[in-house]
């Protein structure tokens, strides 16, 4: 079986912070060395795990210098292969619809069997995006893998046990060639130490393969980067309780954020509350927070 | 407009969740949004779902018409319910497209909606955003979209231009629910899906269970300490997490005292979570404890003592006993009741009418 | 003459089968040992016998246990006076007339009977008081040796009472007079039973001969698969030990310099070695081994296995060498070789579950180091990646972050804004004193932790010390990271906090935390730190001498002073906090367990951070309930942060926060001077 896994280098999580993101798009100075995004970790896990004792899997990185950080750990879990996509600008500034095309370009020209992918809180629409540009089969939030079918040619398949909504799981059988995405912590990923950290980047100089870009575009405008802020909520929109307000409320209340401003309840009623009161009380009023908080329907 | 042949059409079409019985909130700040956007392009707002036969009423229909739903199409197929698999609406939602390509596609921004729509969309060349906090469409009518970045310490703005559809992921709970209009209605159209992963095999179902619920990905957590008074307390607050669709998690005088196993502990020497709701009862709030759950979007808590250190980090503090307001609140929460109550709300509903 | 003959000819054949049976089972121990890593172990000559012969002569240590300190005394003495009687049993054989003197044969009597004394005390110890340390032994083995010993002297006072029967019919000798008074008690009695007879005697005689150095000989080949090897390498085991503080973890220059390859490129990472085969282990850790007397003591002081973890010190040592015996002799050797010796022969969760408080090697009579083997099985695991979820998630902190907490560097002296005192950055300025904060003062969020930061800060101010910090140049000291393991992140933690510190301009540090007193004492001179350090009771000491910090009132309270492993036992700090607790008017009472015997909170080595599962009892709160014992205590005082985590938790945990408060010496050192917290130097 051949396995690529494709991983990425992130700032610490500490660090995310608007001004060193920023600087980070520019450059990655040595000083700044990033760290293995946590979802790739697990990645790297079940395609060492995939790969058996024997089999070696090969490493995918698309972007600039920050790739280094990645591919180091990579070669590390034991990629023998370490690849380097070189992008024109650091990969922080491109969207995952443009590092898909460039991955499943690269990817349609090889040979691969599996291609593993992390997808950091499950919410990355990198993994799949890939599998639809290559027209192949994705098993999302895989948390483990049971057994290789005898391999023979005509059927070549593998048993993986996948994460559904709510709990749910189910066991599949996926044929080769297949798209596999993981969420940091589905696979409990070994230690890398320092020391063979180190010994990593001592063969990574010779071992990573620079490659280009695949001729990939189609002639469309790609996402592009406006800006870069701390996190502001948004105003939410409420559902005002008058049913008599008058047609214009209504409208306004529909037509959403700014709209909706007057309307808002009074912001300290937003901040921490202490209530007491009889458990029934108590019960209510929990539940009355949670459908303002809409984590329970209002009907 | 015209994409690569096919025509793509003034809609904006909205993906419908309705996994947890009723509409989930994110869907109606879905359709909030889409109607906003509507209005201003004069879009038309259309509603795709995919459910098991009979799953989606006809009042449920009308609640997303009332919320702004022009057209609602329900997908029915047994294997839509009790869980529904991405891989298995992908074909439906294509051959849909294929079909009829809207401008924008809105989904919430879940595993199930953002990996699924991905797949289906990518090769019609769309461009996906996911974990959106907000989208509007901007003087040159380019899509503009806040993202959140790194755990939503940073929000990021970008553009989406050019001819090709649109899909924008929103992060749930964001947005807000906009007040019902139930003087609206929509015409719903049932069909059949077909349901087809190719070279994905189906070999068996694992069903939930709140104790084995993974705490660290669980959107909702509601844990226990000393507090809670024993074993049955457990036992209770495992019955409100499967009410709440939570996991349950612990303290580690709990997990010390043999109440519950260590894996749901919570804490510097347990799990690291990060829901967007943590309900904490009969919890002291130790350093240690608050190190694990210091992250959740909203905190809970329940706590005899008034100045427990949990306080200081809730949203909400109730003084009072852990397991006489869990017992509440199961009796509240409770299904029968829960259809009552529901059955009564459809009532008053269209008595406004 | 016959006689003679007869009994030289089997002493002989007995003899060569013995001792070649001997050399033959011996010598796959010492090749082991040959085959280890090198270390050296020679310096300090005179004062290593002079130790060795207080431990093995005076048995200093073992002594603390009363009764078995005794009772091995007289089988030890036993041993020596032993020598005597085979030297004069056999020197009859060649030469009937040869004695010892009515003296030393007087004294061979008596410790035949004071061995046969201290064999009933060793019954009545095994079999009727049975202590828990030897749970776990080979306690056949043990008897098996009770017994040849029995043989050996019971053999003794036969062949020599005998002797006198024989000594005129048969050696034609005139009775002489050879002080084995024993004789005269049972002459008499072999008589009485008819057995006066030449015939007879010499029967008698030959059986004694036989039993004495028969056994004598049976001994000697039986040892190389017995606990009782230590008669043999107990003393090596002493004289070879390591020298100097405890605390030190990496070996110095000496120890590894003239190694195999005359050191010329043995870089420094090299020298401490995950332990992956007996290959990583130095010759010392083998010698271990094959050392230890399965007498349990520590695992008796084990904090780990007191609380029903998996580890026994004792049992890691048991289990490490009867997997090496079976190397050696090539049993199922292909099986026994592909299994690794951390993860397999000792699992995982034992090595995890050291606290690496050094209580065992404190206790252990014949100086075995557990710790480096542990921390060395523990470093192999890191390197297969075979960490726990949550220490991993910390050694990657700690690699990232610099701190165990995953915090932002430049948070680490936010701590510094709730004291008004102003510390100099010594990243721009220079001052008299360093103060090496560490992780947990820093960063935990703990409240006990934060009251004893403020004191000190408030008392190194109020006094008027020089003081600065080095803000966010400061990182964890790697003190947890290498008893962890994680060899190359210690090196890399260490690397930069010495390159930090060699960029301010300080003249000594100052650390409110143990752990990275013991690293920066021990471990960072190895790599070529040079600044003296010293823990913040010795600083609050000095200054209290000096009348820089002077108690204004006395406190007239009762508490008692627990000793922080990497403190007290790793470091010999002892007195220091116990000195200003008393200038303070506290009435300090000590636990049972105190001084080098202190009990572990239960924090170290990484334990903090990892998962306690399956523990019966934690340490700490094990300790708290120690301390409620001792009457009219009210408080529990500490000197490290960790420890302010640990047994805050831990009272809060047993609900006995109104009995007793858990405060750090710094806090009672603050009230006694009335100062006001948080007082600026220049008020
Ligand atoms: C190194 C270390 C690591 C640790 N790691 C963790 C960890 O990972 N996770 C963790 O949780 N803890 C951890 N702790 C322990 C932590 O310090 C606390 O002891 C623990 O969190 C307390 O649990 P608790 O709140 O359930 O119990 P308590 O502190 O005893 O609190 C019980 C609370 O319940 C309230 N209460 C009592 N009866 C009722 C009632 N009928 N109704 C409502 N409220 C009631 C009380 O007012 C009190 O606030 C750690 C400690 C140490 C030292
Ligand atoms: S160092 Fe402490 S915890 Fe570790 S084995 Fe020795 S006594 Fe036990
Ligand atoms: S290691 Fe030392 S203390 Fe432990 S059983 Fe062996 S000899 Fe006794």
């Amino acid at each position: 079986m051949k396995v690529l896994v494709c991983v990425r280098s992130d700032l610490p999580a500490p660090m995310a912070r608007v001004d060193n993101i920023q600087r980070l798009m520019e450059e990655w100075s040595a000083e700044w060395a990033g760290v293995l995004e946590p979802s790739c970790r697990s990645a790297l896990q079940l395609a060492k795990d995939l790969s058996g004792p024997s089999g070696g899997f090969t490493a995918l990185s698309y972007g600039r210098g920050e790739c280094r950080a990645a591919l180091e750990v990579a070669r590390a879990y034991g990629a023998v292969d370490a690849v380097h996509l070189q992008s024109a600008e650091g990969s922080l500034r491109h969207d995952g619809n443009t590092i898909a095309r460039a991955l499943a370009a690269w990817v349609g020209e090889r040979s691969f069997d599996v291609v593993v992918c992390g997808n950091s809180s499950g919410v990355g629409p990198v993994p799949a995006l890939v599998a639809g540009h290559l027209g192949w089969p994705v098993v999302t939030r895989v948390d483990g893998f049971k057994k290789f079918l005898p391999q023979d040619d005509s059927f070549r398949a593998i048993e993986l046990t996948q994460r559904l909504d709510a709990g749910w799981k189910r066991q599949v059988l996926a044929r080769y060639p297949v798209v596999l995405s993981v969420q940091s912590g589905f696979i409990p990923p070994q230690y890398v130490s320092v020391r063979r950290r180190k010994e990593a980047v001592h063969g990574l100089a010779s071992n990573v393969t620079e490659c280009e870009l695949p001729v990939w575009t189609d002639g469309h405008a790609p996402a592009v980067l406006q800006a870069l802020t701390p996190p502001k909520p948004r105003t939410k929109r409420t559902a005002v309780p008058d049913a008599k307000s008058s047609a214009a409320d209504r409208l306004k209340s529909l037509m959403g954020p700014a709209a909706t401003k007057k309307v808002e309840k009074p912001k300290e009623d937003e901040g921490p509350r202490v209530v007491e009161g009889s458990a029934v009380e108590l019960a209510e009023e929990l539940l009355r927070f949670l459908r303002k908080k809409e984590f329970l329907s209002n009907s | 407009m015209s994409f690569d042949g096919a025509i793509v059409e003034p809609t904006v079409l909205v993906l419908a969740d309705k996994s947890a019985g009723d509409w989930s909130t994110v869907t109606l700040e879905l359709l909030g949004d889409a109607e906003l956007l509507a209005n201003k392009v004069g879009w038309t707002v259309k509603v795709m779902v995919f459910a098991a036969p009979g799953a989606v009423r006809d009042e449920d229909a009308r609640k997303l018409a009332a919320h702004g739903a022009k057209e609602v199409h329900v997908w029915e197929h047994e294997k839509f319910g009790p869980v529904l698999v991405p891989a298995q609406y992908t074909h439906t939602l294509r051959s849909y497209l294929d079909e009829s390509m809207p401008r924008l596609i809105l989904c919430p921004s879940t595993p199930l909606w953002v990996e699924g729509v991905a797949a289906a969309v990518a090769p019609y060349g769309a461009l996906v955003a996911s974990d959106c906090v907000s989208v509007k469409l901007n003087v040159r009518s380019d899509l503009e979209l806040v993202r959140n970045y790194w755990n939503q310490k940073t929000h990021a703005t970008w553009t989406f231009s050019g001819q090709r559809p649109w899909v924008v992921c929103l992060h749930p709970g964001v947005a807000g629910v906009g007040r019902p209009n139930p003087a609206l209605s929509a015409p719903v159209e049932r069909h059949q899906a077909i349901v087809l992963e190719e070279n994905v095999e189906t070999l068996e179902w694992f069903p939930p269970h709140p104790s084995r619920l993974d705490l660290v990905e669980a959107e909702r957590v509601v844990a226990g300490g000393r507090g809670i008074g024993g074993p049955e307390g457990f036992a209770e607050l495992t019955q409100l997490a499967e009410l709440l669709h939570a996991a349950v998690g612990a303290s580690r005088v709990a997990v010390d005292l043999g109440w519950i196993p260590y894996s749901r502990q919570v804490g510097q020497t347990g799990k690291t979570v990060r829901p967007r709701l943590y309900m904490a009862f009969g919890i002291s709030g130790a350093s240690q404890h608050l190190d694990g759950m210091r992250d959740a979007e909203t905190v809970v808590a329940v706590n005899l003592d008034k100045e427990a250190a949990i306080f200081s980090v809730a949203e909400l503090g109730l003084v009072g006993d852990a397991r006489a307001v869990i017992e509440e609140l199961v009796r509240l929460l409770k299904p029968s009741e829960r259809a009552e109550g529901a059955r009564a709300g459809a009532a008053a509903a269209l008595s406004n009418v | 003459m016959a006689l003679r003959i007869v009994l030289a000819l089997f002493t002989l054949v007995l003899a060569i089968t013995m001792l070649g049976l001997l050399i033959v089972r011996m010598r796959p121990i010492l090749r082991a040992m040959a085959s280890a890593r090198q270390v050296v172990r020679w310096d300090q000559p005179l004062y290593r016998i002079r130790s060795t012969a207080a431990q093995v002569f005076g048995h200093k240590r073992l002594l603390r246990q009363r009764l078995s300190g005794i009772l091995h005394l007289f089988i030890f003495s036993g041993f020596v006076v032993l020598l005597l009687d085979i030297i004069e049993t056999i020197g009859q054989l060649v030469y009937p007339e040869f004695s010892i003197g009515p003296v030393l044969g007087f004294l061979v009597d008596c410790f035949v009977l004071l061995v046969l004394a201290g064999v009933v005390l060793a019954l009545y110890q095994r079999k009727v008081l049975h202590p828990k340390r030897f749970e776990g032994s080979d306690e056949k083995d043990g008897e098996l040796i009770l017994g040849m010993i029995t043989l050996i002297v019971v053999g003794i006072a036969i062949h020599n009472s005998f002797f006198r029967l024989l000594e005129h019919p048969v050696f034609g000798m005139t009775t002489s007079a050879d002080g084995h008074f024993l004789s005269y008690l049972l002459d008499p009695l072999w008589v009485r039973l008819g057995w006066g007879t030449p015939m007879a005697a010499s029967i008698g005689y030959s059986v004694g001969y036989a039993l004495d150095i028969g056994t004598i000989l049976w001994f000697l080949a039986y040892l190389p698969t017995s606990k009782h090897l230590h008669v043999f390498f107990g003393a090596p085991a002493v004289f070879f030990r390591k020298l100097g503080t405890p605390g030190r973890f990496l070996p110095t220059a000496t120890e590894v310099h003239s190694s195999g390859d005359s050191g010329i490129s043995a870089t420094r990472d090299m020298t401490v070695q995950p332990i992956q085969s007996f290959a990583d282990m130095t010759w010392r850790d083998v010698l271990d081994l094959f050392t230890c007397t399965e007498c349990g003591r520590c695992q008796d002081v084990c904090p780990a296995h007191q609380a029903g973890q998996p580890l026994s010190p004792k049992m890691l040592i048991l289990d490490l060498r009867d997997a090496l015996v079976q190397q050696t002799r090539g049993v199922e050797s292909s099986v026994v070789r592909s299994l690794s010796l951390a993860g397999d022969v000792i699992s995982a969760e034992t090595l995890w579950s050291c606290t690496t408080c050094g209580a065992c090697q404190e206790a252990c009579p014949v100086f075995i180091e557990h710790v480096p083997k542990i921390v060395g099985l523990r470093a192999a695991l890191v390197e297969r990646g075979e960490v726990e979820e949550r220490p991993q998630e910390v050694l990657e902190h700690w690699g990232e972050e610099r701190n165990a907490y995953g915090k932002m560097p430049e948070t680490r002296p936010a701590w510094r804004n709730r004291v008004t005192y102003h510390f100099k950055d010594l990243r721009r300025e220079s001052a008299e004193w360093l103060w090496f904060v560490g992780d947990v003062a820093s960063f935990d969020n703990d409240l006990g932790v934060a009251r004893s930061v403020d004191a000190i800060a408030t008392l190194l101010g109020g006094a008027g010390l020089d003081v600065g910090l080095l803000y966010d140049w400061e990182g964890s000291s790697g003190n947890d990271v290498l008893r962890m393991g994680e060899y190359g992140l210690f090196e890399q933690l260490a690397t930069e906090n010495m390159r930090a510190m060699e960029r301010a301009q300080f003249e000594r540090v100052l650390t409110s935390d143990p752990h990275s007193f013991n690293a920066l004492r021990n471990d960072y001179p190895q790599l070529g730190f040079k600044k003296p350090i010293y823990h913040y009771s010795q600083v609050l000491q000095q200054l209290m001498t000096e009348g820089k910090v002077a108690p204004t009132h006395s406190l007239g309270i009762r508490a008692t002073f627990h000793d922080p492993c990497y403190l007290g036992r790793w470091n010999q700090v002892f007195e220091a906090p116990r000195d200003i607790l008393r200038r303070c008017g506290v009435d300090i009472v000590e636990m049972p367990r105190s001084f080098a015997n202190s009990f572990c909170c239960g924090a170290g080595g990484g334990r903090m951070w990892m998962n306690e599962a399956g523990m019966k009892e934690r340490p700490s709160e094990a300790r708290i309930r120690e301390a409620l014992e001792l009457p009219g205590v009210t408080h529990f005082v500490v000197s490290c942060p960790k420890d302010m985590v640990m047994y805050s938790a831990a009272v809060t945990a047993l609900g006995c926060q109104d009995r007793l408060s858990v405060v750090d010496v710094g806090e009672l050192v603050l009230e006694s001077t009335g100062w006001q917290f948080a007082r600026t130097s220049a008020s």
